[in-house]
Order: structure tokens, then C-alpha cells, then sequence
């Protein structure tokens, strides 16, 4: 009580002498972060806007409906065009898609929801996390092992099954991951809401924990899917084609993919292939855009 | 033998039941009635109003190998209103938790003793605690909607457990029960999170009665609302207990001393102690002469 | 500890109320040693005392009020303010009486009197400040034991009452005393005996405040009793 009465007789601008403000230095300081941050976040927009400045610059003029449409070429840069590799890499992120994600969120609710606290699952947990990390290649050569030589029958060896499968397997951890913590970001209370009116645990997880967490779940696999797609290395491995005569027109058919196609003319020293190549950029990137608006659509219908 | 008297294994019913809350009853009774020999005393039960009182005997709780609560025994008399007091800390919660296996539902933890609602034990071995959490239904001390529309929020309950007559009745049923139907009737759409707090907590409590339970839990269901969405809890449940038997923990003595028929006092001796039921009386005795002396130091505020 | 605040005004509150008593029983004491006396000016000095135990008595009642309204006592604390409220009503009626009674003495100073009844009025008054004195004790100490013997002596009150209004139905041989007296004799005694009443009562609320219990609940076979055996 006495303290606040000396404040006010002391009037204001006297301080207690334990307080030494140097609000000078503060502010300056705080200025100082946020120019940081600021320049921290501009500096990876820069990067990102000179990347597409300079592969709009090259590659836009060569789009037209034929390079959509015309197979591609080494020999004739004039002509290709990139409808193989671009159906074949429509038939992974399809295939992917369908395999993959029922996988991981299932896997997700089971370890969420339904699985005990036991070492055992414990393990499991930071298993799949670390699964994330691994180089995409090992996952190549895994599924060599299994979907090429081991179960080559069912998947038709080097066949887009072959390929899907093998994406499915790396994007896997990242879906499990990002649905899980959707799942944990639902309050208990709605759990506990749902079990106090005498449902089941599926009853309550259909109704409500899945919807809840389906945005969260949903921005998760996008980003896992826009990996998948622009990977080539373990396509590689498993046997995409690197010239296909035909169009995919099956799962079991063999494929292209249109990161390995851009590697390739990447590679060549014409420059009429690295104007092939801005422009296949450019398409891929529409395709994520496509699949980037469908999830966003999805999301939107489940957040209300 | 008048209506309210049933054989063990009926479930009871209202003397007008309607023909869809009939459909709930029948589809769902505990599997098996209790074991012969159980007839000591009658149970407390209100004649032709369908509503049963609850008798607990020794009950105990754990948390693991921690032990919460210890050898309470209590009885719960229909169409009144029970209330539970007591320090932080002393199982209250815990306890009333385990009057519809709620308790159970975090990992590790479980009950023993004996529970019974009417004649069934809801602890024996074949009982069903899905029916058992639909006939005791419970509020939460945070109001917890779902993310679904007002009327949406009502409904589910009923339908997962069956319900198959008409919903718009329901709805407005069971809004009028909980003295929400004319601030939300015209906006039954929205979402249930578009409402206050005290208008959130009555939708719970519309979503847990029209489920049709005999028993309502309620956990501190107005310590997170303001004073007049408390009173207006307050008024409802004066209402409630005329066609159920309500059982309210609470923190707020003056609330236990309001509304209350019965109340018991929980206490521990020592930290680290298991809660014991410390007394049990009419709330007139309570608050004015109560038996023990901690009870009196509770009540007057004398605690610590 | 808890509530400290609370406790210290109800502390404060109750050794108001003990004050107030003493001084009751300081009155009472200085009537009845004018009684045996004879002494009006004694007496003369306790006139318009009663005044002061009113205001005394409306403060009591007021923080007491207040004291409700601000703090939502229960149990303990509620049987306390309850029972200050109607021991502070039977101090103040107690104390007005008494002043009623000094006023009688100093009214009749000079009048004729009947020994016979001056007597019996002189015992009433040393019972009634006995029983008055037991009761506040009672209340002070809390003491309950001796409530249920307090209880029990208020029959020797209704003894000495009945002896009294009949020595003022019939006079005795000797003098009748001036009818003034006579009048004023007859009031003291009613007043007397409700003096003797009020201490019973104190007596009787000390055992509410302790047991929650109403003394005449508590006692319904002693008050069922058949006075003519006793």
C-alpha cells in the first residue's frame, strides 16, 4: 500500500531506482528483429521469385497445345513436346494418391486413437517419424526389392503400379505424421463429449475427429503428394522408362514421369532443350497448382 | 403393481413413452439384470416416472496404481439433486466420472465396487458401458460442442443410439428442456460455436437429454460462465430434477446450498491420501449443523 | 488463516454483545440491591438507561445484518449471527424492563406497603438476577450443561410467580399498601418473571449456537412434563 501512494506523490517521470529502463536500447532492439525476420522471409521469396522470373522468361513462349500434346524427342527439340511423361506422371499422383492416402490416415487414427501406450508402440512412433528423413533413393532400391523383383507378378515389374507403390512408400511417414497431429489438435473434450452420449469410438472418430482434423490432415498430404511428384531418383530405381513409344494407358503399363524427363533435357547441352526444359517446369507446377486447389477445396468443405 | 414397477431386465419407461424414446429403451437395456439376492431395501425410484436413483457400495477408483477415491458409498435418490463438495483435489470428479464408466475411458485407469442404476450393476461383467454412458448422460464443466450446426449438435446422440422418429420434435424438445429453444430457434443451422458460453453449455445439456437418460452427470457445469448464464443452469436444473436424477459437482457452495436435496462432502487427510466421502446429509444439515468438523470448517471457509 | 477478516468482525460483534450484557446485568444488580434497600436514589441513578441499550441493541442488529449481507455464513457462523440477533433482543427487552422496574421504585418511594409482598417481590428479583447472571454466563462460557439445569430452575420462577399474584389477588391481614404500590407491585412481578425468562432463554440459544439443536426439541419430555409432580 505504501508504494503506490509514494508513486503518486512522486509524480511522473520519477522511477524507483531498482528499474533502470533503457527503453532507448529496447526498442532499438525490437526494431532491429524485425527487420531480421523480415529479411529472413524476403530472401526465400526472393529466391523463389527469381527461379520462376527466370523459368517463366524461358520456358513460356514454348508452351502451345502441341508441346502438351506431341510425345517427346532427343532428336527433334523443335517438335517435343511432353504428353507421355506428363500422363505418366497424372497416372502416379493418382495412383499414389488412391494408395497412399486411405494408408496413412487409417495408420494414423489406429496409432491416434486405438493403439495402447506400449513400448513397442512407442518405437513404432519415432520409427515413422525418422522414416521421413530417409533419402528418397533408398526407397527406390526398397522397392526394387519388393515391387519389381519379389512381388513382380502382381505389380507387373516396372509398371506404374510399381512406381505409385514405391511413392507411397516414401510420402507414407510425412501423410502419418501430419494426420496424427491433426487428430491431437482435437480437443479431448469432444471426445469426452461424444463417449458421455453413449457412442463408440468409430462412431465418435467417423463423426467428428476425422472431419476436425481433415484440414490439417489434408495440408499434409498435399505437400507429401507435391513431393511425390517431383521426384526422380527412386523412379529411377524402379524402372521408369526414359522413352516410351506409347501413352500409359493402364497401371500396369510402363511409364515416364516428367522429372526425369526434365533431367534429362536438362542434361543436354542445346539450348532448345533447356527451353524444353523451363517449359515442363512450368507445367508441373501447374499440376501441383491443380492439386493444391483441390485439397484447398476439400478443406474448405470440412472447416466450417 | 403400479407402472413404475418393472421385472429385473425391463428397462424402465415413462407411462407415456413416445414411440421412438420406447425404441431406444427396448433396443438398449444392460445385458443382464443383477444377481439374485440383491433386493436389500428398495432402490430409490420414483413411481410411473420411468426415472431411477443410483446406489453406489465400496466404490474405488485408480488412476494406474494410484488410488483416487476410496470405499465411498452413497444413495442416489431419483428426482433429486445431488451435489458433491470438497477441496481440489479430493476425487470428486473422479467419482462422479465413474458413475457412467467415464472413468475408464483414460488410459490405465478403472473402478471397483459396486454401482447400480435401478437394480443393474453397471459394473458387472456383461454390462455395456456404451448403453450405460447413453443412460447416464454427462455435462462438462467446459462447454464442449461439437463443430457441427445447433441442430446437428442435438440430434447425433439420438441417432447413433437408434432414434428413429422425428428429429425436428426432438430438437426442439430437448432445447425447450434446457431453456435454449427461443434464443436459437430461428438459427438452428449455425454452428454450435457461434454461441456464448452459457447458451454452448445449455446445447450440451439439449444434446445429453435427448439421448433420453434417466441419470444427468454434471462436472462444475457453471464454473466457466458468468453469472447469469449460471443462473439460468440453475433455474434448469430445478426443472430437470422432475423427470431426472441429477448428480452436480461443484465448487461454489452457495450453488450446492441453492439447488441441491443432498450433499456430500469429500475430503483427504493427507496429500498423496485417496479422497474418502466425508459425509453425506440432507443440504438443510449441511449448511446449517453439519456432523464433522472438517465438514464445518469446509463450509464456513475455514479450510487450510 | 482463512477468513481472518470475517472471524475478527465476528469476534468484534460478539464482545459487543457480551459488553451490552454486562451492562444489563450491572442494571439488574443495582435494581435489586435498591429492592432490598429500600434505596430510590439508587434507582433513580439506572433511569432512561434503556435508551442507550436500544441503540446499543439497533447497532448490534445493524452489523449483524451487514455482516449476512457481505459474507454468506453458513453453519457455524450463521447459528452465531442468529443467535447474537435474539440474545441481543432479550438483552435490550431485559434491560427495559429493569428500568421500567427502577422507575416503579422511584415513583412509590413514599408509599405505604405491604411487607408481606415487598418480600416475595424481593426474592423474585434475587432469582430473576440469578437465573439472568446463569444465562449470560451460559452464553459467555458456552457452557451447555448447565443450560439444561437452567432450564429446570425456571419452574421455581413460575412458583415464586404464582405465590406473588396471589398475595396481590388476596391481600394479607396486616397492611395493603397504597394502591399505587399495590398496582406497581403487580406489574414488577410480571416484569420480573420475564426477566427471569430472557436469562432462561440466553441459556437455551447458547445451546442452538453449540448444537444446532433447539433446547425445546431437545428437551420435549422435560417440557411435557406434569408440573403437579414436581
Amino acid at each position: 500500500m505504501a508504494q503506490t501512494t509514494k508513486v503518486r506523490e512522486e509524480g511522473a517521470g520519477q522511477q524507483r531506482p531498482e528499474f533502470k529502463t533503457a527503453t532507448g536500447t529496447r526498442y532499438a532492439l525490437d526494431r532491429l528483429f524485425t527487420i531480421v525476420v523480415t529479411i529472413a522471409t524476403l530472401a526465400g521469396v526472393a529466391v523463389l521469385a527469381i527461379l520462376l522470373i527466370d523459368v517463366f522468361r524461358d520456358g513460356a513462349p514454348r508452351l502451345s497445345w502441341e508441346f502438351i500434346t506431341n510425345p517427346p524427342s532427343q532428336i527433334f527439340p523443335e517438335t517435343a513436346g511432353i504428353i507421355r511423361p506428363l500422363v505418366g506422371s497424372l497416372w502416379l499422383l493418382g495412383l499414389t494418391a488412391l494408395i497412399s492416402v486411405p494408408l496413412g490416415i487409417g495408420a494414423a487414427t489406429y496409432l491416434e486413437e486405438y493403439a495402447e501406450d506400449t513400448l513397442f508402440n512407442r518405437i513404432t512412433e519415432i520409427n515413422i517419424s525418422n522414416l521421413a528423413g530417409v533419402p528418397s533413393v533408398i526407397y527406390g532400391l526398397l522397392g526394387l526389392g519388393i515391387f519389381v523383383n519379389l512381388l513382380g507378378g502382381l505389380t507387373g515389374g516396372q509398371s506404374a503400379v510399381t512406381g505409385a507403390l514405391t511413392l507411397s512408400l516414401l510420402i507414407l511417414p510425412v501423410i502419418i505424421v501430419a494426420t496424427r497431429e491433426a487428430l491431437r489438435a482435437v480437443p479431448n473434450a469432444v471426445r469426452e463429449g461424444g463417449y458421455a452420449l453413449g457412442a463408440t469410438k468409430w462412431e465418435i472418430i467417423r463423426s467428428h475427429l476425422l472431419p476436425m482434423a481433415l484440414p490439417g490432415a489434408l495440408t499434409g498430404t498435399i505437400l507429401a503428394l507435391s513431393r511425390a511428384i517431383g521426384e526422380a531418383a527412386p523412379l529411377l530405381v524402379v524402372g521408369a522408362s526414359l522413352y516410351l513409344t506409347y501413352n500409359t494407358t493402364n497401371p500396369f503399363d510402363r511409364y515416364m514421369a516428367l522429372p526425369i524427363q526434365i533431367y534429362d533435357w536438362i542434361s543436354r547441352p542445346q539450348d532448345e532443350f533447356r527451353v524444353l526444359a523451363a517449359a515442363s517446369i512450368i507445367v508441373i507446377m501447374v499440376v501441383l497448382l491443380l492439386a493444391n486447389s483441390v485439397a484447398i477445396v476439400l478443406r474448405n468443405r470440412f472447416q466450417k | 403393481m403400479s407402472e413404475g414397477q418393472t421385472n429385473p431386465g425391463d428397462p424402465e419407461e415413462n407411462t407415456e413413452p413416445m414411440e421412438s424414446e420406447k425404441k431406444i429403451r427396448e433396443r438398449n437395456p444392460i445385458t443382464r439384470p443383477a444377481a439374485e439376492g440383491r433386493e436389500q431395501g428398495s432402490k430409490p425410484q420414483q413411481e410411473g416416472s420411468g426415472v431411477v436413483g443410483m446406489s453406489v457400495r465400496d466404490l474405488n477408483a485408480y488412476y494406474g496404481s494410484f488410488k483416487a477415491v476410496s470405499d465411498v458409498s452413497m444413495e442416489i435418490q431419483a428426482n433429486k439433486v445431488t451435489a458433491m463438495i470438497g477441496p481440489s483435489g479430493c476425487g470428486k470428479s473422479t467419482y462422479i466420472r465413474c458413475l457412467n464408466r467415464m472413468h475408464e475411458v483414460i488410459s490405465g485407469a478403472y473402478a471397483e465396487g459396486e454401482v447400480t442404476l435401478g437394480d443393474q450393476d453397471i459394473y458387472a461383467k456383461d454390462a455395456d458401458p456404451v448403453i450405460i454412458r447413453r443412460r447416464v448422460g454427462m455435462v462438462f464443466q467446459k462447454p464442449n460442442p461439437f463443430s457441427k450446426s445447433i441442430y446437428d449438435n442435438v440430434v447425433w446422440g439420438a441417432k447413433i443410439n437408434g432414434f428413429r422418429g422425428d428429429t425436428d420434435e426432438l430438437v426442439e424438445r430437448s432445447l425447450k428442456q434446457a431453456a435454449l429453444w427461443d434464443e436459437v430457434k430461428d438459427r438452428l443451422k449455425e454452428s454450435g460455436y457461434s454461441l456464448s458460453g452459457g447458451q454452448q453449455q445449455r446445447l450440451c445439456i439439449a444434446r445429453t437429454l435427448a439421448v433420453e437418460p434417466e441419470v444427468i452427470l454434471m462436472d462444475e457445469p457453471a464454473s466457466a460462465l458468468d453469472p447469469v448464464s449460471t443462473q439460468k443452469i440453475e433455474d434448469t436444473m430445478d426443472d430437470l430434477k422432475k423427470s431426472y436424477t441429477v448428480v452436480i459437482v461443484t465448487h461454489n457452495m452457495q450453488q450446492a446450498a441453492r439447488i441441491s436435496d443432498f450433499t456430500g462432502f469429500f475430503y483427504i487427510e493427507n496429500q498423496g491420501d485417496p479422497g474418502r466421502l466425508w459425509e453425506f446429509d440432507e443440504t438443510e444439515k449441511m449448511f446449517s449443523n453439519p456432523d464433522r468438523k472438517e465438514t464445518e470448517d469446509y463450509v464456513t471457509g475455514r479450510f487450510g | 488463516m482463512p477468513r481472518e477478516t470475517f472471524q475478527q468482525e465476528l469476534d468484534t460483534l460478539l464482545s459487543e454483545v457480551l459488553d451490552l450484557g454486562g451492562e444489563v446485568e450491572g442494571t439488574l444488580d443495582t435494581m435489586v440491591r435498591a429492592m432490598e434497600e429500600g434505596d430510590a436514589a439508587l434507582a433513580e441513578k439506572e433511569l432512561g438507561v434503556d435508551l442507550r441499550f436500544k441503540a446499543r441493541g439497533a447497532e448490534i442488529d445493524e452489523e449483524s445484518m451487514i455482516l449476512q449481507a457481505r459474507q454468506a455464513p453458513v453453519a457455524r457462523d450463521l447459528r452465531l449471527l442468529y443467535t447474537v440477533q435474539a440474545v441481543t433482543n432479550h438483552l435490550v427487552r431485559s434491560g427495559t424492563l429493569t428500568e421500567h422496574i427502577c422507575h416503579a421504585l422511584v415513583d412509590t418511594a413514599e408509599c405505604e406497603r405491604d411487607e408481606d409482598l415487598e418480600a416475595a417481590l424481593i426474592e423474585m428479583a434475587r432469582t430473576a438476577r440469578r437465573l439472568f447472571h446463569e444465562g449470560m454466563d451460559i452464553f459467555r462460557d458456552r457452557d451447555i450443561d448447565r443450560a439444561r439445569d437452567l432450564q429446570a430452575a425456571d419452574d421455581k420462577v413460575d412458583l415464586l410467580y404464582s405465590e406473588a399474584m396471589n398475595l396481590i389477588a388476596n391481600p394479607s391481614d396486616g397492611s395493603p399498601g397504597a394502591p399505587e404500590w399495590r398496582m406497581r407491585a403487580a406489574l414488577t412481578v410480571h416484569y420480573l418473571e420475564r426477566i427471569a425468562d430472557h436469562g432462561v432463554d440466553i441459556g437455551g440459544r447458547t445451546v442452538f449456537l453449540v448444537t444446532g439443536e433447539r433446547i425445546e426439541s431437545a428437551m420435549q419430555q422435560y417440557i411435557n412434563r406434569d408440573l403437579r409432580e414436581e
